[in-house]
């Protein structure tokens, strides 16, 4: 199974961090996800800087984005990653509580692949959870140089 | 004119006038007997003359007979003594008889030279006047045809002038007392003509020195005089009238000038000096009368104005005369500088170029002004500053949301989750109860989320940048109506919906509103079957619209309509209808923010009507009120 896409799951509150790994375990999707808790750790290790500096595997296949959290916000994440040579051809996926038009606006702005708001209701949330997933793990084909598709299993 | 001349004093003009006509009266008087007595006195010389010379003929006829026998027979003795006779005849100065032959036969009187005789006979004919003597020849003849000699006869003319040295005093007698009966008569009559003329000319004395023009002169005369007076006093009684009417004009004028309850003065164009003040511009300037009439209008102005004054080109203003308003500095007598607004008119006064200047105290009026831009420009710093306020607020309520929506919907999110894994890793071990319980938590987060949404959605329509466009509420409002339709399957509804008109305002906002209003409708009459829902309008005047959502559901107590549109506010409870309490707040917060109104109408369990006013698209725009 070491050839399922690696998710990258940047979110500050542990229990969403939670909430997201069991639906995509539910779902068989969550082969490989590195979970961080803010956007400074998102940055070192998409950067590999810090304490990933010395990190030698290839870049997530998708990354699944909080905005609202501590240190560096999930926009700042994202104009760093698309202003990267490299990392803008990651698939970022704003997975987020709000609605609100501003952070809607800035994201698309900067060259967001998906715009996901978690929904209160928690079948809703694991279905769209599921639907993440199942597309960008496992449909989508990820750029060049990132973790490799999966095979059949 | 008489004005301009020295008045001839009355005594004198009397005097000229009354002697000038005893002048002409006793001149007329004194020609006329003149020519009398000439021609009397001519008349008498001639018919004197004659007299004499009739006398004398005939005395030479008697003689010359008398003669006729001393010539015949040639007796110089006789003829001596017949010419003798001649003695008796005083007048007679010489006699003289001439033969047949022409020489001087006998001469009287005896002892006269013979030279002062003439030498020889003249011609024979009547007398004739020479050397002061009546002459005269008178034939000698006997019988009928025998001429005999001639006589010759002279008389002395004493008589004859001693008759004329009478007559002609007579004649100077008579003139002296003619002459002095004509004084005293012309005296007399020359009343009748000069007094009413002296009456006249000191009538038109007193009006002409005292101009008083109520005097009359008194008419005692009759015939041209009295015409002539009757015509003067006739001239005064209109000049009098006049100069009423023109005293009283320039009262009104003056009145005009000097009781403006604006200063005004006149003032000399080229001496600057004043002419005329009103009392205003006593009053408010503090000069008197008497001060202004030796000032010139360079003494109240403030020294850099005066420049202004020179620069400025003569006759420059949109009208001739009229002179545009300008603001000027004025000193007073105290040394307070004001500002005046002046107005002026070019005229000529008592002959001199002057100007009529009208001066407003815009002290007071000016500092109010400024006074005014002071504040003015204190309220926009308050307004900036409140505005400032304002943003910040409006900042902060929107980081506040921005945090709400985010860190309030998340623990709810955690509550469903963990409910549902639990509900998932206990299954089996769970008892009814238990689960119930876990459904009621996982439902409150519902509606707790639900609830935050609405708020949000709330909050986001009072700061959500409006923008202001043509919208089809038809096409708005069948969008609507389909989604309504989409989520109440199995309801029986009738629609009922008639063509809206587009609106003017914001599409996305308005949108919300009629998904408010329908969703209301159908939710509220889910008890009835069918249910019928009405959407139309009516048109308002000044350009707005009236849009309704009817329905036939349960209605609500009118008592509650205060109630209806505010936030969390419900009419009924939650296990009946579900809801936040919020749409119809989202609602009004829209309709107001377009400019219009919303309202409702109901009755228990027979329906509900909204009301909302909008703008309609062809209707002019207006600023529309934000309301936050």
């Amino acid at each position: 199974m070491s050839s399922l896409a690696r998710i990258l799951l940047v979110d500050d509150s542990p229990r969403d961090t939670e909430l997201v790994i069991d639906a995509l375990q539910e779902h068989h999707l969550a082969n490989e996800v590195v979970s961080l808790r803010d956007g400074a750790e998102a940055l070192d290790y998409l950067f590999r800087r810090g304490a990933f500096a010395s990190r030698t595997d290839p870049q997530p296949s998708v990354v699944l984005l909080d905005l609202k959290m501590p240190k560096v916000d999930g926009i700042e994440v994202l104009r760093q990653m698309k202003h990267d040579a490299q990392l803008k051809r990651v698939p970022v996926v704003v997975m987020t509580s709000s609605r609100e038009e501003q952070d809607l606006i800035k994201s698309y702005d900067l060259g967001v692949n998906a715009y996901v708001v978690k929904p209160v209701n928690f079948h809703q949330f694991v279905d769209a959870v599921k639907q993440v997933g199942g597309f960008w793990a496992v449909l989508n084909e990820p750029p060049p140089g990132s973790t490799p598709r999966p095979t059949t299993d | 004119m008489a004005q301009t001349n020295s008045p001839m004093p009355k005594s004198r003009l009397g005097r000229t006038i009354r002697r000038r006509l005893i002048a002409v009266i006793l001149l007329t008087s004194v020609a006329v007997l003149a020519l009398t007595c000439v021609a009397l006195f001519s008349y008498e010389l001639i018919t004197a003359r004659r007299s004499v010379a009739q006398d004398l003929s005939t005395l030479a006829k008697i003689i010359a007979t008398n003669s006729t026998a001393a010539l015949a027979f040639d007796n110089r003795a006789d003829a001596q003594e017949v010419l003798a006779a001649l003695k008796a005849e005083p007048d007679i100065v010489a006699a003289a008889l001439y033969d047949q032959d022409g020489k001087l036969f006998a001469h009287f009187p005896a002892n006269l030279a013979s030279e002062e005789l003439p030498a020889t006979p003249g011609a024979i004919g009547t007398a004739y006047f020479s050397q002061g003597h009546a002459r005269t020849f008178q034939p000698v003849v006997q019988g009928k045809n025998v001429r005999l000699g001639t006589l010759f006869l002279m008389a002395d003319m004493a008589k004859l002038k001693e008759r004329l040295r009478v007559y002609a005093l007579a004649i100077i007698l008579v003139m002296a007392f003619a002459v002095a009966v004509a004084y005293v008569m012309g005296r007399a009559l020359q009343r009748s003509i000069s007094e009413p003329i002296l009456a006249l000319a000191e009538t038109a004395d007193v009006v002409s020195h005292h101009h008083d023009y109520t005097v009359r002169a008194p008419a005692r005369t009759f015939g041209e005089l009295r015409q002539l007076t009757d015509a003067f006093n006739h001239m005064l009684t209109r000049i009098q009238e006049q100069t009423r009417l023109l005293s009283a004009s320039e009262a009104r004028h003056r009145l005009l000038f000097e009781s403006s309850p604006l200063p005004m003065w006149v003032y000399d164009l080229e001496t600057q000096r004043f002419l005329a003040v009103n009392a205003a511009a006593t009053q408010s300037y503090g000069y008197s009368r008497e001060d202004f009439s030796h000032m010139t209008i360079e003494q109240i102005r403030v020294s850099e104005h005066v420049v202004a004054l020179r620069d400025e080109p003569d006759g420059a203003g949109p009208s001739a005369g009229m002179r545009s308003v300008r603001v000027w500095k004025h000193r007073k007598q105290d040394g307070t500088i004001i500002d005046v607004e002046i107005t002026s008119h070019d005229l000529a006064f008592d002959g001199r170029p002057g100007r009529l200047v009208l001066a407003n105290d815009i002290t007071a009026r000016l500092a109010a002004e400024q006074e005014i831009r002071r504040l003015n420009e204190h309220l926009e710093d308050r307004i900036r500053e409140r505005t400032a306020q304002w943003e910040l607020a409006n900042k902060e309520l929107e980081s506040f949301s921005y945090s709400i929506s985010h860190d309030l919907r998340a623990p709810l999110r955690h509550v469903q989750g963990y409910v549902s894994m639990l509900n998932r890793s206990a299954e089996g071990q769970l008892s009814d109860k238990s689960r119930r319980h876990l459904k009621i938590i996982s439902d409150a987060a519902m509606e707790m989320g639900q609830l935050i949404d609405d708020l949000l959605e709330f909050s986001r329509m009072g700061r959500k940048e409006m923008t202001s466009g043509v919208v089809a509420l038809d096409q708005l409002v069948h969008e609507q109506v389909e989604r309504a339709t989409a989520a109440a399957t199995g309801r029986e509804v009738i629609w009922k919906i008639t063509p809206l008109p587009p609106a003017r305002g914001d599409a996305a906002m308005l949108r919300q509103v009629f998904a408010n209003l329908i969703g209301n409708a159908l939710k509220y009459s889910r008890q009835r079957s069918p249910a019928v829902i009405e959407i139309g309008s009516t048109d308002e005047p000044n350009g707005m619209v009236t849009v309704f959502v009817r329905d036939n559901g349960a209605g609500f107590d009118m008592k509650f309509a205060g109630k209806l549109f505010g936030v969390f506010q419900r009419l009924h409870h939650s296990d009946q209808f579900e809801g936040t309490g919020i749409g119809l707040a989202t609602v009004q917060r829209i309709v107001a923010r377009h400019g219009g109104r919303v309202w409702a109408e109901a009755a228990v369990d027979v329906g509900a009507t909204f009301f909302l006013t909008l703008r309609k698209a062809n209707a002019p725009t207006i600023e529309t009120t934000e309301t936050t």
